[in-house]
Protein backbone atom coordinates (compact mmCIF):
# COMPACT_ATOMS: atom_id res chain seq x y z
CA UNK A 1 0.00 0.00 0.00
CA UNK A 2 1.34 3.39 -0.94
CA UNK A 3 -0.32 5.35 1.83
CA UNK A 4 0.81 6.14 5.32
CA UNK A 5 -1.59 6.70 8.21
CA UNK A 6 -0.85 9.96 9.99
CA UNK A 7 -3.50 9.53 12.64
CA UNK A 8 -6.50 7.35 13.44
CA UNK A 9 -9.54 7.50 15.66
CA UNK A 10 -11.89 4.81 16.89
CA UNK A 11 -15.23 5.39 18.56
CA UNK A 12 -17.12 2.36 19.84
CA UNK A 13 -18.48 0.87 23.04
CA UNK A 14 -18.53 4.22 24.81
CA UNK A 15 -14.86 4.94 24.15
CA UNK A 16 -12.95 7.34 21.95
CA UNK A 17 -9.35 6.45 21.15
CA UNK A 18 -6.85 8.33 19.04
CA UNK A 19 -3.82 6.40 17.80
CA UNK A 20 -4.63 3.68 20.33
CA UNK A 21 -4.82 5.99 23.34
CA UNK A 22 -8.18 6.34 25.04
CA UNK A 23 -9.14 10.03 25.30
CA UNK A 24 -12.74 9.83 26.40
CA UNK A 25 -15.11 7.26 27.81
CA UNK A 26 -18.64 7.32 29.09
CA UNK A 27 -20.86 4.45 30.15
CA UNK A 28 -24.16 5.34 28.53
CA UNK A 29 -26.51 3.21 26.55
CA UNK A 30 -27.91 6.35 24.96
CA UNK A 31 -25.88 7.31 21.88
CA UNK A 32 -27.28 10.85 21.88
CA UNK A 33 -25.93 11.47 25.40
CA UNK A 34 -22.59 9.88 24.60
CA UNK A 35 -22.12 12.06 21.51
CA UNK A 36 -23.05 15.27 23.31
CA UNK A 37 -20.82 14.56 26.30
CA UNK A 38 -17.85 13.68 24.14
CA UNK A 39 -18.41 16.85 22.13
CA UNK A 40 -18.31 18.88 25.36
CA UNK A 41 -14.99 17.29 26.22
CA UNK A 42 -13.54 18.81 23.04
CA UNK A 43 -14.28 22.25 24.49
CA UNK A 44 -15.28 23.58 21.11
CA UNK A 45 -17.72 26.31 20.26
CA UNK A 46 -19.60 24.97 17.24
CA UNK A 47 -23.38 25.24 17.69
CA UNK A 48 -24.04 23.50 14.35
CA UNK A 49 -23.10 20.25 16.08
CA UNK A 50 -26.42 20.23 17.91
CA UNK A 51 -28.39 20.40 14.67
CA UNK A 52 -26.69 17.33 13.22
CA UNK A 53 -28.11 13.82 13.31
CA UNK A 54 -26.26 11.08 15.16
CA UNK A 55 -24.36 9.81 12.13
CA UNK A 56 -23.04 13.28 11.35
CA UNK A 57 -22.22 13.95 15.00
CA UNK A 58 -20.26 10.71 15.14
CA UNK A 59 -18.30 11.43 11.95
CA UNK A 60 -17.76 15.05 12.98
CA UNK A 61 -16.35 14.00 16.37
CA UNK A 62 -14.02 11.49 14.74
CA UNK A 63 -12.69 14.13 12.36
CA UNK A 64 -12.23 16.66 15.18
CA UNK A 65 -10.33 14.22 17.37
CA UNK A 66 -8.07 13.26 14.46
CA UNK A 67 -7.37 16.83 13.35
CA UNK A 68 -6.69 17.90 16.93
CA UNK A 69 -4.04 15.19 17.16
CA UNK A 70 -2.05 16.21 14.10
CA UNK A 71 -1.31 19.93 14.59
CA UNK A 72 -1.19 20.44 10.88
CA UNK A 73 -2.91 22.82 8.52
CA UNK A 74 -4.11 21.87 5.07
CA UNK A 75 -4.78 23.69 1.84
CA UNK A 76 -8.50 24.00 1.24
CA UNK A 77 -8.54 21.60 -1.71
CA UNK A 78 -6.03 18.91 -0.85
CA UNK A 79 -7.97 16.67 1.54
CA UNK A 80 -10.29 14.06 0.05
CA UNK A 81 -13.12 12.81 2.24
CA UNK A 82 -13.76 9.13 1.57
CA UNK A 83 -16.24 7.39 3.82
CA UNK A 84 -17.67 3.89 3.95
CA UNK A 85 -20.92 3.40 5.77
CA UNK A 86 -23.16 0.41 6.40
CA UNK A 87 -26.72 1.42 7.01
CA UNK A 88 -26.72 4.69 5.11
CA UNK A 89 -28.72 7.38 6.91
CA UNK A 90 -31.17 4.83 8.34
CA UNK A 91 -31.43 6.53 11.72
CA UNK A 92 -32.75 9.76 10.18
CA UNK A 93 -34.65 7.85 7.48
CA UNK A 94 -36.53 6.11 10.26
CA UNK A 95 -37.42 9.36 12.02
CA UNK A 96 -38.61 10.94 8.75
CA UNK A 97 -40.64 7.83 7.86
CA UNK A 98 -42.19 7.75 11.32
CA UNK A 99 -43.55 11.27 10.88
CA UNK A 100 -45.03 10.23 7.52
CA UNK A 101 -46.57 7.10 9.03
CA UNK A 102 -48.12 9.13 11.85
CA UNK A 103 -49.53 11.62 9.35
CA UNK A 104 -47.50 14.38 11.05
CA UNK A 105 -45.78 17.26 9.31
CA UNK A 106 -42.31 16.20 8.22
CA UNK A 107 -39.34 18.33 9.15
CA UNK A 108 -36.78 19.68 6.69
CA UNK A 109 -34.27 19.62 9.57
CA UNK A 110 -34.65 15.83 9.70
CA UNK A 111 -35.12 15.23 5.97
CA UNK A 112 -31.84 16.90 5.06
CA UNK A 113 -30.03 14.21 7.05
CA UNK A 114 -31.64 11.34 5.13
CA UNK A 115 -28.55 11.10 2.92
CA UNK A 116 -25.32 9.47 4.10
CA UNK A 117 -23.02 11.99 2.39
CA UNK A 118 -24.25 14.84 4.57
CA UNK A 119 -21.58 13.92 7.10
CA UNK A 120 -18.95 14.73 4.47
CA UNK A 121 -20.64 18.09 3.95
CA UNK A 122 -20.53 18.81 7.69
CA UNK A 123 -16.81 18.08 7.84
CA UNK A 124 -16.17 20.09 4.68
CA UNK A 125 -18.08 23.08 6.11
CA UNK A 126 -16.29 22.88 9.45
CA UNK A 127 -12.84 22.85 7.84
CA UNK A 128 -13.63 24.92 4.72
CA UNK A 129 -12.51 22.06 2.54
CA UNK A 130 -13.46 22.12 -1.15
CA UNK A 131 -11.81 18.79 -2.02
CA UNK A 132 -13.03 15.42 -3.24
CA UNK A 133 -15.98 13.58 -1.63
CA UNK A 134 -16.72 9.87 -1.96
CA UNK A 135 -19.37 7.91 -0.06
CA UNK A 136 -19.63 4.14 -0.52
CA UNK A 137 -22.10 1.82 1.18
CA UNK A 138 -20.54 -1.44 2.35
CA UNK A 139 -21.94 -4.31 4.40
CA UNK A 140 -19.05 -4.03 6.86
CA UNK A 141 -15.76 -2.24 7.23
CA UNK A 142 -12.60 -3.62 5.69
CA UNK A 143 -9.58 -1.41 6.30
CA UNK A 144 -7.70 -2.74 3.27
CA UNK A 145 -10.59 -1.81 0.98
CA UNK A 146 -10.68 1.69 2.41
CA UNK A 147 -6.89 2.07 2.12
CA UNK A 148 -7.14 1.06 -1.54
CA UNK A 149 -9.68 3.85 -2.20
CA UNK A 150 -7.59 6.39 -0.30
CA UNK A 151 -4.52 5.28 -2.22
CA UNK A 152 -6.31 5.69 -5.55
CA UNK A 153 -7.56 9.21 -4.71
CA UNK A 154 -4.04 10.24 -3.73
CA UNK A 155 -2.09 8.40 -6.41
CA UNK A 156 -4.27 9.63 -9.28
CA UNK A 157 -3.55 13.18 -8.17
CA UNK A 158 -6.97 14.16 -6.83
CA UNK A 159 -5.79 14.76 -3.28
CA UNK A 160 -2.67 14.91 -1.13
CA UNK A 161 -4.44 13.59 1.95
CA UNK A 162 -7.45 11.42 2.56
CA UNK A 163 -9.62 11.60 5.66
CA UNK A 164 -12.21 8.92 6.14
CA UNK A 165 -12.89 5.31 6.92
CA UNK A 166 -16.01 3.90 8.49
CA UNK A 167 -18.86 5.74 10.20
CA UNK A 168 -22.08 3.95 11.00
CA UNK A 169 -24.91 4.75 13.40
CA UNK A 170 -28.40 3.42 13.84
CA UNK A 171 -30.44 3.99 17.01
CA UNK A 172 -27.99 3.30 19.85
CA UNK A 173 -25.61 1.16 17.78
CA UNK A 174 -22.59 2.87 16.33
CA UNK A 175 -19.05 2.36 15.18
CA UNK A 176 -16.40 4.67 13.81
CA UNK A 177 -12.92 3.99 12.47
CA UNK A 178 -11.39 7.06 10.90
CA UNK A 179 -7.98 7.63 9.40
CA UNK A 180 -6.00 10.51 8.03
CA UNK A 181 -3.72 9.21 5.29
CA UNK A 182 -1.05 10.67 3.07
CA UNK A 183 1.17 9.36 0.32
CA UNK A 184 3.94 7.08 1.56
CA UNK A 185 6.46 8.11 -1.08
CA UNK A 186 7.11 11.66 -0.01
CA UNK A 187 6.08 14.14 2.57
CA UNK A 188 4.10 16.67 0.62
CA UNK A 189 4.59 20.08 2.03
CA UNK B 1 -4.34 13.04 -15.21
CA UNK B 2 -2.52 10.15 -13.65
CA UNK B 3 -4.48 7.21 -15.10
CA UNK B 4 -2.46 5.55 -17.80
CA UNK B 5 -5.28 3.61 -19.40
CA UNK B 6 -7.84 5.27 -21.67
CA UNK B 7 -11.46 4.81 -20.63
CA UNK B 8 -14.29 4.44 -23.14
CA UNK B 9 -18.01 4.88 -22.58
CA UNK B 10 -20.94 3.33 -24.36
CA UNK B 11 -24.10 1.28 -24.05
CA UNK B 12 -25.88 4.25 -22.52
CA UNK B 13 -29.50 3.60 -21.68
CA UNK B 14 -32.40 5.29 -19.95
CA UNK B 15 -35.65 3.74 -18.74
CA UNK B 16 -38.06 6.39 -17.56
CA UNK B 17 -41.70 7.44 -17.82
CA UNK B 18 -40.63 9.36 -20.96
CA UNK B 19 -39.62 6.21 -22.77
CA UNK B 20 -38.33 2.71 -22.62
CA UNK B 21 -34.76 2.66 -23.79
CA UNK B 22 -32.51 5.45 -24.99
CA UNK B 23 -33.82 5.50 -28.60
CA UNK B 24 -37.44 6.02 -27.65
CA UNK B 25 -36.52 8.37 -24.82
CA UNK B 26 -34.32 10.58 -26.99
CA UNK B 27 -36.85 10.60 -29.84
CA UNK B 28 -39.63 11.64 -27.45
CA UNK B 29 -37.48 14.36 -25.92
CA UNK B 30 -36.54 15.59 -29.38
CA UNK B 31 -40.25 15.96 -30.15
CA UNK B 32 -40.74 18.03 -27.02
CA UNK B 33 -42.51 15.35 -25.00
CA UNK B 34 -42.05 15.00 -21.27
CA UNK B 35 -42.44 12.20 -18.75
CA UNK B 36 -43.83 14.71 -16.27
CA UNK B 37 -47.56 14.96 -15.63
CA UNK B 38 -49.99 15.80 -12.88
CA UNK B 39 -50.54 12.86 -10.55
CA UNK B 40 -53.71 12.77 -8.49
CA UNK B 41 -53.32 11.43 -4.96
CA UNK B 42 -50.01 9.67 -5.61
CA UNK B 43 -49.59 9.19 -1.86
CA UNK B 44 -51.95 9.33 1.09
CA UNK B 45 -50.95 12.81 2.23
CA UNK B 46 -50.39 14.29 -1.23
CA UNK B 47 -53.46 15.27 -3.26
CA UNK B 48 -51.67 16.52 -6.38
CA UNK B 49 -48.10 16.28 -7.57
CA UNK B 50 -46.42 17.21 -10.82
CA UNK B 51 -43.89 14.44 -11.31
CA UNK B 52 -42.65 11.63 -13.54
CA UNK B 53 -43.95 8.23 -12.51
CA UNK B 54 -44.23 4.91 -14.31
CA UNK B 55 -47.71 3.42 -14.70
CA UNK B 56 -48.26 0.87 -11.91
CA UNK B 57 -49.27 -1.75 -14.47
CA UNK B 58 -45.75 -1.68 -15.91
CA UNK B 59 -44.49 -3.91 -13.12
CA UNK B 60 -45.18 -7.43 -11.99
CA UNK B 61 -43.39 -7.55 -8.61
CA UNK B 62 -43.46 -5.42 -5.47
CA UNK B 63 -40.07 -3.97 -6.40
CA UNK B 64 -40.47 -1.74 -9.47
CA UNK B 65 -37.04 -0.18 -8.92
CA UNK B 66 -35.39 -3.57 -9.17
CA UNK B 67 -37.34 -4.29 -12.35
CA UNK B 68 -36.54 -1.06 -14.17
CA UNK B 69 -32.92 -0.95 -12.98
CA UNK B 70 -32.38 -4.56 -14.08
CA UNK B 71 -33.97 -3.82 -17.43
CA UNK B 72 -31.67 -0.88 -17.98
CA UNK B 73 -28.65 -3.06 -17.17
CA UNK B 74 -29.80 -5.68 -19.69
CA UNK B 75 -30.16 -3.03 -22.42
CA UNK B 76 -26.68 -1.69 -21.73
CA UNK B 77 -25.13 -5.15 -21.79
CA UNK B 78 -27.03 -5.89 -25.00
CA UNK B 79 -24.96 -3.14 -26.62
CA UNK B 80 -21.74 -5.06 -26.07
CA UNK B 81 -19.82 -7.78 -27.88
CA UNK B 82 -19.12 -10.08 -24.98
CA UNK B 83 -16.92 -13.11 -25.40
CA UNK B 84 -13.74 -13.55 -23.41
CA UNK B 85 -14.39 -10.22 -21.67
CA UNK B 86 -16.84 -12.08 -19.47
CA UNK B 87 -13.84 -13.61 -17.73
CA UNK B 88 -12.13 -10.27 -17.12
CA UNK B 89 -12.33 -7.99 -14.08
CA UNK B 90 -15.76 -6.35 -13.82
CA UNK B 91 -16.99 -3.68 -11.49
CA UNK B 92 -20.69 -3.16 -10.89
CA UNK B 93 -21.75 0.16 -9.39
CA UNK B 94 -25.25 1.07 -8.25
CA UNK B 95 -25.86 4.77 -7.78
CA UNK B 96 -28.87 5.58 -5.66
CA UNK B 97 -29.95 7.99 -2.97
CA UNK B 98 -32.65 5.87 -1.37
CA UNK B 99 -32.82 2.49 -3.17
CA UNK B 100 -36.06 0.58 -2.58
CA UNK B 101 -37.19 3.10 0.03
CA UNK B 102 -40.88 2.15 -0.09
CA UNK B 103 -40.05 -0.90 2.01
CA UNK B 104 -39.06 1.35 4.90
CA UNK B 105 -42.70 2.21 5.42
CA UNK B 106 -43.54 -1.38 6.30
CA UNK B 107 -40.38 -1.78 8.36
CA UNK B 108 -38.69 -4.18 5.95
CA UNK B 109 -35.19 -2.93 6.63
CA UNK B 110 -33.52 -5.65 4.59
CA UNK B 111 -35.24 -4.73 1.35
CA UNK B 112 -35.04 -1.01 2.06
CA UNK B 113 -31.23 -1.34 2.21
CA UNK B 114 -29.58 -0.14 -1.04
CA UNK B 115 -26.97 -2.89 -0.65
CA UNK B 116 -29.75 -5.45 -0.96
CA UNK B 117 -30.92 -3.88 -4.23
CA UNK B 118 -27.35 -3.85 -5.55
CA UNK B 119 -26.90 -7.56 -4.74
CA UNK B 120 -30.21 -8.48 -6.37
CA UNK B 121 -29.17 -6.65 -9.55
CA UNK B 122 -25.66 -8.07 -9.44
CA UNK B 123 -26.98 -11.63 -9.29
CA UNK B 124 -28.53 -11.24 -12.75
CA UNK B 125 -25.31 -10.17 -14.45
CA UNK B 126 -23.62 -12.59 -16.86
CA UNK B 127 -20.19 -12.06 -15.26
CA UNK B 128 -18.85 -12.10 -11.74
CA UNK B 129 -18.13 -8.63 -10.42
CA UNK B 130 -17.14 -6.51 -7.50
CA UNK B 131 -20.31 -4.72 -6.39
CA UNK B 132 -20.43 -1.24 -4.92
CA UNK B 133 -23.16 1.22 -3.93
CA UNK B 134 -22.40 4.91 -4.21
CA UNK B 135 -24.78 7.26 -2.44
CA UNK B 136 -23.82 10.90 -2.63
CA UNK B 137 -27.14 12.73 -2.98
CA UNK B 138 -27.81 14.21 -6.41
CA UNK B 139 -24.25 13.73 -7.69
CA UNK B 140 -24.42 9.96 -7.05
CA UNK B 141 -24.64 9.10 -10.76
CA UNK B 142 -21.59 11.12 -11.75
CA UNK B 143 -19.74 10.04 -8.63
CA UNK B 144 -20.34 6.38 -9.62
CA UNK B 145 -19.16 7.09 -13.17
CA UNK B 146 -16.00 8.85 -12.00
CA UNK B 147 -15.32 6.11 -9.46
CA UNK B 148 -15.55 3.42 -12.16
CA UNK B 149 -13.44 5.42 -14.61
CA UNK B 150 -10.68 5.98 -12.06
CA UNK B 151 -10.62 2.23 -11.31
CA UNK B 152 -10.21 1.39 -14.99
CA UNK B 153 -7.62 4.12 -15.58
CA UNK B 154 -5.59 2.72 -12.67
CA UNK B 155 -5.83 -0.81 -14.10
CA UNK B 156 -7.74 -2.13 -11.10
CA UNK B 157 -10.64 -3.35 -13.23
CA UNK B 158 -11.15 -3.86 -16.98
CA UNK B 159 -14.82 -2.97 -17.41
CA UNK B 160 -17.60 -1.47 -15.36
CA UNK B 161 -21.37 -1.47 -15.55
CA UNK B 162 -22.79 1.56 -13.79
CA UNK B 163 -26.51 1.89 -13.11
CA UNK B 164 -28.39 4.66 -11.34
CA UNK B 165 -31.91 4.27 -10.03
CA UNK B 166 -34.33 6.00 -7.70
CA UNK B 167 -38.06 5.89 -7.10
CA UNK B 168 -40.65 8.60 -6.93
CA UNK B 169 -41.50 7.97 -3.29
CA UNK B 170 -43.65 9.43 -0.60
CA UNK B 171 -40.45 9.64 1.45
CA UNK B 172 -38.62 12.05 -0.86
CA UNK B 173 -41.75 13.87 -2.05
CA UNK B 174 -42.73 14.85 1.47
CA UNK B 175 -39.16 15.83 2.23
CA UNK B 176 -38.83 18.15 -0.77
CA UNK B 177 -42.30 19.54 -0.05
CA UNK B 178 -41.17 20.48 3.44
CA UNK B 179 -38.44 22.57 1.80
CA UNK B 180 -41.06 24.21 -0.46
CA UNK B 181 -38.80 23.11 -3.30
CA UNK B 182 -41.46 21.62 -5.61
CA UNK B 183 -43.13 23.38 -8.52
CA UNK B 184 -46.84 22.55 -8.69
CA UNK B 185 -46.63 22.59 -12.51
CA UNK B 186 -43.96 21.83 -15.09
CA UNK B 187 -40.52 22.88 -13.79
CA UNK B 188 -38.82 25.75 -15.64
CA UNK B 189 -35.05 25.37 -15.30
CA UNK B 190 -33.14 28.67 -15.73
CA UNK B 191 -36.37 30.53 -16.55
CA UNK B 192 -37.02 33.92 -14.98
CA UNK B 193 -40.24 32.57 -13.42
CA UNK B 194 -38.83 29.25 -12.23
CA UNK B 195 -40.26 28.24 -8.89
CA UNK B 196 -39.07 24.77 -8.02
CA UNK B 197 -38.25 21.28 -9.16
CA UNK B 198 -40.29 18.23 -10.14
CA UNK B 199 -39.36 14.79 -8.89
CA UNK B 200 -39.16 11.73 -11.10
CA UNK B 201 -38.21 8.10 -11.17
CA UNK B 202 -35.91 6.42 -13.64
CA UNK B 203 -32.99 4.11 -14.15
CA UNK B 204 -30.04 4.78 -16.41
CA UNK B 205 -26.96 2.74 -17.13
CA UNK B 206 -23.81 2.66 -19.19
CA UNK B 207 -20.65 0.66 -19.59
CA UNK B 208 -17.09 1.88 -19.13
CA UNK B 209 -14.22 -0.10 -20.54
CA UNK B 210 -10.53 0.00 -21.36
CA UNK B 211 -11.45 -1.90 -24.54
CA UNK B 212 -13.19 0.19 -27.19
CA UNK B 213 -13.97 -2.86 -29.30
CA UNK B 214 -16.36 -4.16 -26.68
CA UNK B 215 -19.03 -1.69 -27.87
CA UNK B 216 -21.26 -2.57 -30.82
CA UNK B 217 -21.98 1.11 -31.39
CA UNK B 218 -18.82 3.24 -31.39
CA UNK B 219 -17.92 4.42 -27.89
CA UNK B 220 -17.12 7.89 -26.64
CA UNK B 221 -14.06 8.76 -24.65
CA UNK B 222 -14.14 9.62 -20.96
CA UNK B 223 -11.75 12.53 -20.52
CA UNK B 224 -11.94 13.39 -16.84
CA UNK B 225 -14.10 13.76 -13.80
CA UNK B 226 -13.88 15.69 -10.56
CA UNK B 227 -15.86 16.17 -7.37
CA UNK B 228 -15.74 19.02 -4.91
CA UNK B 229 -17.62 20.43 -1.96
CA UNK B 230 -19.08 23.92 -1.47
CA UNK B 231 -17.91 23.93 2.16
CA UNK B 232 -20.82 26.25 2.70
CA UNK B 233 -24.17 24.74 3.65
CA UNK B 234 -25.71 21.24 3.77
CA UNK B 235 -28.93 22.09 1.92
CA UNK B 236 -28.53 25.57 0.41
CA UNK B 237 -26.53 26.06 -2.78
CA UNK B 238 -23.48 28.29 -2.53
CA UNK B 239 -24.25 31.94 -3.37
CA UNK B 240 -21.01 32.27 -5.31
CA UNK B 241 -20.91 28.90 -7.07
CA UNK B 242 -17.46 28.37 -5.58
CA UNK B 243 -17.71 24.58 -5.22
CA UNK B 244 -19.01 24.00 -8.75
CA UNK B 245 -16.51 26.51 -10.15
CA UNK B 246 -13.60 24.71 -8.55
CA UNK B 247 -14.95 21.30 -9.54
CA UNK B 248 -15.26 22.16 -13.24
CA UNK B 249 -11.82 23.80 -13.10
CA UNK B 250 -10.35 20.57 -11.75
CA UNK B 251 -12.08 18.47 -14.41
CA UNK B 252 -10.70 20.75 -17.13
CA UNK B 253 -7.22 20.54 -15.60
CA UNK B 254 -7.32 16.74 -15.42
CA UNK B 255 -8.45 16.51 -19.05
CA UNK B 256 -5.75 18.88 -20.31
CA UNK B 257 -8.47 20.74 -22.25
CA UNK B 258 -9.10 24.47 -22.31
CA UNK B 259 -12.53 25.82 -21.53
CA UNK B 260 -12.90 26.86 -25.17
CA UNK B 261 -13.00 23.18 -26.12
CA UNK B 262 -16.31 22.69 -24.27
CA UNK B 263 -19.09 22.87 -26.88
CA UNK B 264 -22.06 21.88 -24.77
CA UNK B 265 -22.96 21.82 -21.08
CA UNK B 266 -25.58 19.52 -19.65
CA UNK B 267 -26.18 21.40 -16.41
CA UNK B 268 -27.91 20.22 -13.25
CA UNK B 269 -30.68 22.83 -13.69
CA UNK B 270 -33.29 21.67 -11.20
CA UNK B 271 -35.55 24.69 -11.59
CA UNK B 272 -35.15 26.03 -8.07
CA UNK B 273 -34.33 29.69 -7.69
CA UNK B 274 -31.04 29.23 -5.89
CA UNK B 275 -29.62 26.16 -7.60
CA UNK B 276 -29.94 27.60 -11.08
CA UNK B 277 -28.50 30.95 -10.01
CA UNK B 278 -25.58 29.20 -8.35
CA UNK B 279 -24.83 27.32 -11.57
CA UNK B 280 -25.11 30.51 -13.63
CA UNK B 281 -22.56 32.21 -11.38
CA UNK B 282 -20.17 29.28 -11.53
CA UNK B 283 -20.34 28.92 -15.33
CA UNK B 284 -19.92 32.66 -15.86
CA UNK B 285 -16.87 32.67 -13.57
CA UNK B 286 -15.49 29.83 -15.66
CA UNK B 287 -16.02 31.85 -18.86
CA UNK B 288 -18.60 29.33 -20.04
CA UNK B 289 -21.59 31.69 -20.11
CA UNK B 290 -21.74 31.66 -23.93
CA UNK B 291 -21.47 27.87 -24.27
CA UNK B 292 -24.77 26.21 -25.28
CA UNK B 293 -26.29 24.76 -22.15
CA UNK B 294 -29.39 22.83 -21.22
CA UNK B 295 -31.10 21.10 -18.35
CA UNK B 296 -32.83 17.77 -18.99
CA UNK B 297 -34.96 18.06 -15.84
CA UNK B 298 -38.02 19.22 -17.82
CA UNK B 299 -38.13 15.82 -19.55
CA UNK B 300 -37.56 13.52 -16.57
CA UNK B 301 -37.96 15.58 -13.43
CA UNK B 302 -35.20 15.28 -10.89
CA UNK B 303 -34.45 11.58 -10.72
CA UNK B 304 -31.95 11.99 -7.85
CA UNK B 305 -29.46 9.11 -7.81
CA UNK B 306 -30.29 8.29 -11.42
CA UNK B 307 -30.14 11.87 -12.72
CA UNK B 308 -26.40 12.11 -13.42
CA UNK B 309 -26.54 8.93 -15.49
CA UNK B 310 -29.85 9.78 -17.19
CA UNK B 311 -28.41 13.10 -18.25
CA UNK B 312 -24.99 11.88 -19.31
CA UNK B 313 -26.77 9.18 -21.34
CA UNK B 314 -28.80 11.90 -23.06
CA UNK B 315 -25.63 13.93 -23.55
CA UNK B 316 -23.90 10.96 -25.16
CA UNK B 317 -26.84 10.54 -27.48
CA UNK B 318 -26.71 14.26 -28.30
CA UNK B 319 -23.07 13.90 -29.29
CA UNK B 320 -23.82 10.86 -31.41
CA UNK B 321 -26.75 12.58 -33.17
CA UNK B 322 -25.16 16.05 -33.34
CA UNK B 323 -28.38 17.34 -31.85
CA UNK B 324 -28.60 19.51 -28.77
CA UNK B 325 -31.97 19.48 -27.03
CA UNK B 326 -33.71 22.53 -25.66
CA UNK B 327 -34.33 23.12 -21.98
CA UNK B 328 -37.95 22.04 -21.83
CA UNK B 329 -39.91 24.44 -19.63
CA UNK B 330 -37.57 27.38 -20.08
CA UNK B 331 -39.10 30.14 -22.19
CA UNK B 332 -37.32 33.23 -20.95
CA UNK B 333 -33.94 32.48 -19.41
CA UNK B 334 -33.75 34.62 -16.33
CA UNK B 335 -30.88 33.91 -14.04
CA UNK B 336 -29.24 37.11 -12.78
CA UNK B 337 -26.03 36.00 -14.40
CA UNK B 338 -26.83 35.21 -18.02
CA UNK B 339 -26.21 31.89 -19.68
CA UNK B 340 -26.66 30.56 -23.22
CA UNK B 341 -29.66 28.38 -22.34
CA UNK B 342 -30.92 26.32 -25.29
CA UNK B 343 -34.54 27.28 -25.99
CA UNK B 344 -34.76 25.31 -29.24
CA UNK B 345 -33.21 22.08 -30.45
CA UNK B 346 -30.07 22.75 -32.45
CA UNK B 347 -28.40 20.50 -34.99
CA UNK B 348 -24.70 21.11 -34.73
CA UNK B 349 -21.50 19.11 -34.86
CA UNK B 350 -20.21 18.71 -31.30
CA UNK B 351 -17.23 16.77 -30.07
CA UNK B 352 -16.81 17.62 -26.43
CA UNK B 353 -19.35 18.02 -23.65
CA UNK B 354 -19.37 18.87 -19.97
CA UNK B 355 -21.87 17.31 -17.58
CA UNK B 356 -22.29 18.70 -14.08
CA UNK B 357 -24.39 17.98 -11.01
CA UNK B 358 -24.75 19.46 -7.56
CA UNK B 359 -26.47 18.16 -4.47
CA UNK B 360 -27.30 18.23 -0.79
CA UNK B 361 -24.27 18.05 1.41
CA UNK B 362 -22.71 20.75 -0.79
CA UNK B 363 -21.35 18.25 -3.29
CA UNK B 364 -20.61 19.02 -6.96
CA UNK B 365 -19.43 16.81 -9.80
CA UNK B 366 -18.16 17.48 -13.31
CA UNK B 367 -17.41 15.05 -16.13
CA UNK B 368 -15.93 15.72 -19.58
CA UNK B 369 -16.58 13.36 -22.46
CA UNK B 370 -15.48 13.48 -26.08
CA UNK B 371 -16.24 11.85 -29.40
CA UNK B 372 -13.51 9.64 -30.75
Amino acid sequence: MAIKIISSCTIENGRISVNGTELFSLESKDLGIFLKESFKSLDLSYPKFYKMDKLCQLAFLGSEYILKSVHQSFNDDEVALCFFNGRSSLDSDFRHQQLINEGSKVSPAIFVYTLPNIMLGEIAIRNKWYGENLLILKPEFDYEEWAAEADLLISCGKANYCLGGWADAYQDNYQLHLYLAESKKENIK
Amino acid sequence: MAGKIDVFLGGENVISPLGKGIQETFANAKNGKTGLRELVQPFVGTSRLFAAKFEESTFTTDSPIQEFAAESCRWSLGELHLTNQLEERWLFVLSTTKGDINHLKTGDLVRADPLHLMKELQRELPFSSEGVVISCACISGLSALIYAADKIAADQVDHALVVGADLLSEFTTQGFESFFALDSGQCKPFDETRSGLNLGEAAASLVLSKDKNIFKNGPLKYLSGAIGNDANHISGPSRTGEGLYRTVKKALKYSGKRKEAVQFISAHGTGTLYNDEMEAKAFARLGLQYTPLNSFKGYFGHTLGASGLVEIGMTMKSLRMNLLLKTLGCENPGTETQLNVLKENIETEIRLALKTASGFGGCNAAVLIEKL
